[in-house]
């Protein structure tokens, strides 16, 4: 048997072991299981969008009677503040106080 | 003792903790593989076995069940360090880090210097070849080339061996086709 025969022959006899290979498997088994885990909740995502499909078609079809319903609302109830003042009143306190922090940081 | 390809059907089905008989039973062997092919880097090894199982539980549904699980494990893992050589280039191993077998150095170090000269690509198919003694067409069945590719990269490396390591009285065997049957452990 030459060299290389003996070099061969002892390398398929060698045995390799792992450092913690208890470790090794328990943190294996738990990366798989959130790999399954995280497949399941988008499965479950994809599942829930598809659920919502037809109402949000039906809901989209009214979105500019739930926009007016709602911004129109808000834009009902600030804009006479803004004419009293009230809001400009905050909006340029604001600034002030902005342009005052920033020159106090030179 | 539940076959391989039970165990896969299990776990596609059951839940994963089946792959976790699956990991037990190969983990060994993938280790030494890869501290093969690393050429005894413990860490990086430990990487190559578990993005391979990661990779195994994510192409499960794609298994054949009439192929040997141990066989399509080996090629994925070996396109596994492939992957990772070409992401992170390869780094030089410490020259005093301690070697992860039981035996005494000297002779550990004889095999990681035989293959040294040898590129990567070389060095996986030299040690399919020579350690686990597949033949030239189950290793080309394994990594999905042509069995001419592999007879051909492997007949490079030997001539590569023989111009580096021509003053030692290594007879480095040549390639034919085929060769001894395979005991794939």
């Amino acid at each position: 048997m030459n060299k290389f025969d003996d070099i061969i022959r002892h390398e398929q006899q060698k045995t390799y072991v792992m450092r913690n290979e208890a470790l090794f498997a328990f943190y294996l088994q738990a990366k798989i299981n959130g790999q399954q885990e995280r497949a399941r909740l988008w499965r479950r995502l994809v599942m829930v969008c598809a659920l919502l499909f037809v109402p949000a078609v039906y809901l989209s079809d009214k979105v500019s009677a739930i926009v007016d319903l709602y911004v129109g609302t808000i834009i009902r109830a600030t804009v006479p503040m803004l004419y009293n003042g009230t809001m400009t009143l905050v909006v340029f306190g604001l600034a002030v106080a902005w342009l005052g922090h920033l020159i106090s940081r030179r | 003792m539940i076959p391989d390809a039970e165990l896969v059907r299990r776990s596609l089905s059951h839940g994963s903790h089946h792959f976790g008989v699956l990991i037990q039973r190969h983990s060994n062997y993938l280790f030494a593989l890869a501290m093969r092919m690393t050429k005894g880097q413990h860490a990086l090894a430990e990487d190559v076995v578990q993005q391979s199982f990661l990779n195994v539980f994510s192409r499960l549904k794609s298994f054949d069940h009439k192929r040997d699980f141990r066989g399509w494990l080996t090629g994925i893992s070996v396109n596994c360090y492939r992957d990772m050589l070409r992401k992170s280039p390869p780094f030089d191993e410490l020259e005093d880090a301690a070697p992860a077998t039981l035996e005494p150095v000297d002779e550990d170090r004889a095999f990681v210097e035989l293959i040294t000269p040898l590129s990567a690509e070389q060095r996986i198919l030299f040690i399919l070849r020579f350690v686990y003694e597949y033949k030239v067409e189950e290793i080309a069945a394994l990594l999905e080339i042509k069995s001419g590719t592999v007879k051909s990269k492997l007949s490079r490396a030997m001539s590569e061996l023989r111009a580096v390591h021509n003053d030692c009285e290594l007879v480095l065997p040549v390639i034919e086709e085929g060769g001894p049957g395979a005991s794939h452990e």
